[in-house]
């Protein structure tokens, strides 16, 4: 769980208005009591800890006179009966007042932190401030025969600061007067007329203010003054509050780490391809290679429910707009019972609700694309609105080097938010289209050769009470994608399009009805009907036309559904085991051919053992599943899910080990080691051709010539639908520091052997890299900069020569990407500037789909970002 | 009453011994209208600078700079001469008076393709802005002469990947290798945080050129390519706009 917010003394009074609500982040605005509890990346509800009492830390006698302000940082590890039983230091003092702090703090109480009701520790960092005193007060004299009555406010954001020190210097006599603003950031400071005064403003986290100000006798100006802030960054800090972890390899990012990530055009979806376990089929696009498994084996979700179209134009920004993601939850693997229908992993973008107060307009502009979100409450309904959208038009650029193709999209979002905590409901609706158009021939006009297009109605009901939580939630859909359109000379196989429409009832139900015991049920349903239009005039058939039908061409009613049980048996403070099972039913109705069912049942278990008593102490994990999918293609295409069930179901059983421990205040390292036997494998993404496909004679072409586009392909679609059966297993190490203060960032590394199964034996999978290293950093610098990096190096993927399939490799890759955010601040509003450059050295990438023919690319991006 | 108190809890947190009785402080309350005109007040000011614009730029911090270029590249032996165009891009951190330490990020044309360069650079300021930079690092091209004729080598009869004979030349180029320059800029402050001003560089270009012809070579699976060393001195102006 994870909560960005500034804390320091003051604000932690009233931290349990702040903790509860892992959404409360995305914005500076004052926390509120109305915000709902927080929800945790396992999807528990968590009550963080309210003070009960704070004893004043009083300066020691023996500490040294202070001429400027002393922050001590210290993070409290507060047990089950809110009882602070540990104060580390993070930031010192001194010895000092380090030791003062430390006795100070622990003399404080809480409400303990619960989790469904049940009380648990938890770790909040906490900054004491000592101050030095303040000069000497200067009482109204006589003289003073003017006032200062103003407010002082952040620059950009209006906030007002409260406890700044606004001082009036008499440039002629030196004489001072000195007031405080209070909690409205309002004062009214006494001061001499006729005569220069020297206006000075002190207040933490803020840069110093110096004006000038000449009052006639008996004036009362009343002014404004608006101080910098020293930094306008989102989000000040973290407050980390350790839930009990229940799965084995999951990684929770949020904030920065999924928006400021360079390369990932600050689409929290692509962050994933830079964490452990994870390769791509070829950079930008959305292939993941989650531990050798195929693209489509593993699941892109928002909020557990299959996005159907990931980035516009598969290579473009992501379908949802990025303000409505507060975490990305990746399992690359060993992943607990309420997912299903994956066999590889499960990226789980996960949405926030809107504070009840929070209010704030968006825009964002790039050369290819302009957005807008707008969050407002509607108070006298006691809602919360946000609503989204973005129109892309790439096309505009791409219009200059080709007139007769046009590319555009667009998408919308909107979600209302109301209730408590304790029953809170939101209704969301999101839907995009992308849409690709071409000439086909001088002086005609343009038509539609591709077009993807979704729309969402996502209905949610929760309810939690003392050791419980219920969702109800439905979710309608509404898809439409065409190939080929109305002009058959693109795709020569006439329409391809289909409409769907979908209902995805969901509930998931979980009770602590004693502390050592968890109970969690969940049933879900996936059901559509397709209707295809009847294909054009002089349909082409051919073999690859009939398999493409069977992906694409899908008339008639398909469900998927399932049911899971999991405990959560707490045996001791140091063990958990997690024994679950889950069962799921796929059926396939055509109104050509019979009807086809297939079902599986995965029993799954987790277990971690931490090996001390310490809070901080190595975890040590493990897990064993099985795992079943229908046929699946390897890209979210809208109205194409899963399909060919006459095939059968992909399996795999999975098997992790690792340990996890804590590395100061906001490191951590995570070690997992993996194996995976998939059999069988259907609709596996290969690319790479035989041995006997090499030695045939090649066709060959000149160095300005392209070679033509109708070159016979190692693969077709006949592979595709080939049965297979793979392995994989390796190493994964991730040491990461969270997003505190100034600097996150990870360093991730992978030793993967994926392989299949062929007639020589086992063989490495097509796009299997031995070696993946990336290193991800971002930092913020004075004046509202931000720098971020991001390298990667990466083994290349194997190649087919004369001596074998798959024998030897393509070149390895070199990639760094560069991201510099400048946050300019108006009277009020924010003006956020970026540069992102993706591959800045224009290395080369080889491998995966590019094969032995490396390309070289550079994408710069500029943007730009109103926040009011 | 507000500020009272606040002064009191000031006091009270910073631990100091208790001073001698002072006079009281006048307390001006502020009542509820007042409160009202003063958040609906539009006379707002904004803190005066506190350092001047230059001594601004003189002092440390991130300084960011996106430039535009054109150039002359001259190549040597078989190497392709031409003009280019491009975009800059200098972040650079400067750490003190006299010295900064930046990356600059080149982007620029070149026949039927590009050229780029990202070079670590320090630089060093003799007098207020002017500023003389050395830089090293890599870069690359990705061009074809527009004049050559199809088929002065034999591509699609290679089977095996070599290097080019002293009487051969590639008509195209797609590789990277070292790069360097010696630059000399003078930014004119126009701000606290703009300033905007001249350069002039030399730069030295060194590029393992491949050309590939579609094929693979059966026995070890990558390309067949042809390789050939090319290298260009280069003289570009050009203009920054920087920000800190």
């Amino acid at each position: 769980m994870v909560v960005r917010l500034a804390m320091n003394r003051a604000w932690l009074l009233a931290l349990f208005l702040l903790v509860g609500n892992s959404a409360a982040a995305q914005t500076e605005q004052a926390p509120s009591a109305e915000k709902p509890a927080a929800e945790t990346p396992a999807n528990h509800i968590l009550t963080p800890p309210a003070p009960v009492a704070m004893p004043t830390i009083d300066l020691p006698p023996e500490a040294p006179p202070l001429t400027a302000p002393v922050e001590i940082d210290v993070v409290l590890t507060i047990d089950e009966s809110g009882a602070v039983t540990a104060v580390e230091i993070t930031r010192s003092g001194g010895d000092v007042l380090d030791g003062a702090v430390a006795a100070g703090a622990k003399k404080f109480t809480f409400k303990p932190a619960t989790q469904d009701g049940v009380p648990i520790p938890v770790r909040i960092p906490f900054t004491q401030k000592f101050e030095p005193p303040p000069p000497p007060l200067v009482p109204a004299a006589p003289e003073l025969d003017a006032f200062i009555e103003g407010i002082v406010a952040t620059h950009g954001t209006r906030s007002p600061v409260s406890g700044a020190t606004v001082a009036g210097l008499d440039s002629e006599t030196g004489r001072e007067s000195l007031v405080l603003s209070d909690a409205n950031g309002v004062f009214k400071l006494p001061v001499r007329s006729g005569r220069w005064i020297d206006v000075r403003i002190a207040a933490a986290e803020h840069d110093k203010f110096v004006q000038k100000e000449r009052l006639a006798p008996n004036q009362v100006l009343k002014v404004k003054y608006l101080i910098d802030r020293k930094s306008y960054g989102q989000y000040e800090s973290f407050v980390r509050a350790e839930t009990d972890r229940t799965e084995v390899s999951r990684t929770t990012l949020s904030g920065r780490e999924i928006t400021r990530i360079p390369g990932t055009f600050g689409d929290p979806f692509r962050v994933i391809n830079v964490l452990p376990g994870v390769s791509s089929a070829m950079s930008l696009l959305p292939l993941p290679i989650v531990r050798g498994s195929s693209p489509g084996n593993t699941g892109i979700l928002l909020d557990g429910i299959r996005l159907p179209l990931l980035f516009h134009l598969f290579a473009g920004p992501s379908v949802i707009h990025p303000e409505f993601i507060d975490r990305v939850d990746f399992y690359p693997g060993g992943f607990p019972v309420n997912y299903g229908g994956y066999t590889g992993g499960i990226v789980d973008g996960v949405t926030r609700a809107a504070r009840p107060e929070e209010s704030r307009v968006d825009l964002d502009v790039t050369l290819t694309q302009t957005g807008v979100l707008v969050r407002e409450p509607i108070k006298s309904v006691g809602v919360t609105a946000t609503v989204a959208g973005r129109i892309g038009y790439p096309g505009l650029l791409l219009g200059l080097l080709n007139p007769d193709v046009s590319l555009g999209y667009w998408d919308y979002q909107a979600r209302f938010d109301g209730g408590t905590a304790q029953r809170h409901w939101s209704v969301f609706f999101y839907g995009a289209e992308d849409e690709l158009k071409r000439r086909p021939a001088p002086g005609q006009d343009m038509q539609t050769v591709a077009r993807f297009a979704f729309h969402r109605s996502d209905l949610r009901y929760e309810r939690s009470g003392e050791g419980s939580r219920e969702l109800y939630r439905v979710v309608l859909g509404y898809d439409d994608s065409l190939f080929g359109g109305d002009n058959q000379q693109v795709a020569g196989n006439g329409a391809l399009g289909n409409g769907t429409w979908s209902v995805n009832p969901q509930f998931r139900f979980r009770r602590t009805p004693i502390p050592w015991f968890e109970l969690n049920l969940g049933a879900e349903s996936a059901l559509r009907t397709v209707t295809t239009p009847p294909a054009g005039p002089n349909p082409v058939v051919s073999k690859n036309q009939t398999d493409a039908a069977q992906l694409f061409n899908q008339n008639g009613f398909f469900s998927a559904s399932g049911v899971f049980a999991e405990t959560v048996l707490r045996v001791s403070p140091r063990l958990r085991l997690i024994p679950g099972l889950r069962a799921d039913l796929y059926d396939e109705r055509h109104s050509s051919s019979a009807s086809v069912s297939q079902w599986n049942l995965d029993p799954r278990f987790l277990a971690r053992y931490r090996l001390s008593d310490s809070e901080r102490g190595i975890w040590l994990k493990g897990v064993i599943g099985r795992y079943h999918q229908p046929p699946r293609l390897f890209v979210p295409i809208p109205g194409v899910d899963a399909s060919s069930l006459n095939l059968g179901l992909l399996a795999s059983t999975q098997y992790s080990v690792g340990a996890e421990a804590r590395l100061g205040a906001a490191a951590e390292i995570d070690v997992n080691a993996y194996f995976n036997s998939m059999d069988p494998i259907l609709f596996d993404l290969t690319v790479n051709p035989t041995a006997g496909d090499v030695q045939q004679a090649q066709p060959s072409y000149p160095a300005w010539q392209l070679p033509p586009a109708n070159r016979s392909t190692p693969s077709d679609l006949a592979d595709f639908f080939a049965r297979r059966s793979g392995r994989s297993y390796g190493l994964e190490v991730l040491l990461r520091r969270r997003d505190a203060e100034h600097l996150f960032g990870w360093v991730s590394y992978t030793l993967s052997h994926s392989e299949r199964r062929s007639a020589e034996g086992w063989i490495p999978f097509d796009f299997d890299r031995l070696h993946m290293l990336n290193f991800v950093a971002g930092l913020r610098l004075p004046r509202n900069w931000e720098f971020g990096t991001r390298v990667l190096l990466q083994t290349g993927t194997p190649l087919t020569t004369i001596f074998g399939q798959n024998v030897t490799r393509s070149d390895g890759q070199f990639r760094l990407d560069l991201r510099l955010d400048k946050r300019a601040v108006w009277n009020k509003w924010l003006l956020d500037f970026y540069v992102d450059i993706i591959n800045a050295t224009e290395a080369q990438e080889a491998g995966g789909l590019v094969g032995a023919a490396p390309i070289r690319y550079v994408i710069p991006t500029v943007g730009f970002r109103a926040v009011l | 009453m507000a500020v009272s108190l606040a002064l009191i809890l000031v006091t009270v947190l910073a631990g100091d011994p208790a001073p001698a009785p002072a006079p009281a402080p006048d307390v001006h309350v502020i009542d509820e209208k007042e409160r009202i005109d003063l958040q609906q007040t539009d006379n707002v000011r904004l803190s005066l600078p506190t350092q001047s614009d230059r001594d601004a730029w003189a002092s440390p911090g991130l300084r960011v700079q996106l430039g535009y270029a054109y150039g002359i590249l001259q190549g040597t032996g078989p190497a392709l001469s031409f003009r280019s165009k491009g975009a800059m891009f200098r972040p650079s951190v400067r750490l003190d008076e006299y010295w900064a330490l930046g990356v600059a990020m080149l982007y620029g044309t070149g026949p039927n393709g590009q050229r780029w360069s990202v070079t670590a650079e320090p630089t060093f300021f003799p007098w207020r802005q002017v500023g003389i930079t050395v830089g090293l690092g890599y870069g690359g091209l990705a061009i074809s002469d527009p004049n050559a004729s199809a088929g002065r080598l034999r591509g699609p009869d290679e089977i095996v990947s070599r290097d080019l004979n002293a009487g051969e030349r590639l008509t195209s180029c797609e590789g990277s290798a070292l790069s360097s320059l010696l630059r000399v800029e003078n930014l004119f402050v126009s701000g606290a945080l703009f300033a905007t001003g001249p350069f002039a560089q030399v730069n030295f270009q060194w590029t393992r050129c491949q050309v590939s012809f579609g094929r693979i070579d059966q026995e070890t699976g990558q390309q067949v390519l042809l390789t050939q060393w090319w290298r260009h001195n280069g003289a570009t102006l050009g203009w920054w706009f920087a920000w800190r």
